[in-house]
């Protein structure tokens, strides 16, 4: 998929584990992981608002475009 | 009426059915197999011997009735009963076709009930139930195509049989191959769903 999420690289930065973001941000353990290994189809944008804010940091560094190489 | 209700009712009145035809079925299994081994079996026990036909008057006389400007005519079409004597192909045939029949009708109540099982025990959208509803749609289309063999068979083995009565055996060809057709059309509706209701389920 050509959208990564680099949400484990700010956790690690951040030093919080999925547990802590999941009660800061309100979502389920499960629905992060799904994000956490990009198996997410779309995320809403109140969703990235609360995790950018629990995690201090903007949407760039969460998400990152690398093109498909044919 | 709520949905879960309806479900619960619907799947009571579906699982009745199933089982009285199962039983129907089995009834009729039993007393054809009496019936190949020679056995004497009460005639208010031959379920199905029996096939409605009819016949045109003019092609048994020859002729209709014409109004006196011979514009137009009106003839009989009378019905009747054709009963073919069981240990003959005709009676075989018969048997073979009914059973088919009514295998096809326990197979779309089976489909029916596992459809109504899925809702009320997972997700609405489910790709089982996209499943069965494609073959349930299969199923009534497959059942008015072997109307229509039969229609043709039951015409040979009728003019075979009895040849100056002209027969024709009773056909309604149509309904359930249009009510599979939608009920396949339903099917991709449904398939969208489901992928709708994926990617719902995988937006965080």
């Amino acid at each position: 998929m050509p959208i990564i999420i680099n949400l484990d690289v700010m956790m690690a930065r951040r030093k919080m584990s999925l547990n802590e973001l999941s009660e800061k941000v309100g979502i389920t353990l499960s629905n992060l992981s799904i994000l956490k290994n990009g198996k997410a189809k779309a995320i809403r944008i109140e969703t990235l608002e609360a995790i950018c804010r629990a995690l201090d940091c903007q949407p760039g560094d969460l998400l990152e475009y690398a093109k498909e190489e044919i | 009426m709520k949905l879960q209700t309806a479900i619960k009712i619907l799947k009571i009145i579906v699982r009745i059915g199933f089982y009285l035809l199962l039983l129907f079925i089995i009834l009729f299994i039993a007393v054809s197999v009496l019936r190949l081994s020679g056995g004497n079996i009460n005639e208010g026990l031959n379920i199905s011997n029996a096939v409605k036909v009819r016949s045109l008057d003019s092609e048994v006389t020859g002729r209709g009735t014409f109004n006196q400007q011979h514009t137009g005519s009106y003839q009989q079409i009378s019905t009747y009963f054709f009963r073919p004597n069981f240990n003959t192909p005709a009676g075989y045939y018969l048997v073979f076709i009914r059973a088919l029949y009514y295998l096809i009708s326990l197979s779309i109540l089976w489909l029916l009930l596992r459809t109504l099982d899925t809702i009320s025990n997972t997700a609405f959208f489910h790709t089982k139930i996209t499943r069965y509803i494609r073959l349930l749609a299969f199923m009534y289309m497959a059942s008015d195509l072997l109307g229509l063999i039969d229609y043709f068979v039951m015409r040979a083995f009728l003019h075979q049989e009895f040849p100056a009565m002209h027969f024709r055996p009773e056909i309604n060809f149509g309904e359930d191959l249009i009510t599979g057709l939608i009920i396949f059309v339903i099917t991709f509706i449904y398939a969208r769903g489901v992928q709708l209701q994926e990617e719902q389920q995988l937006t965080i």
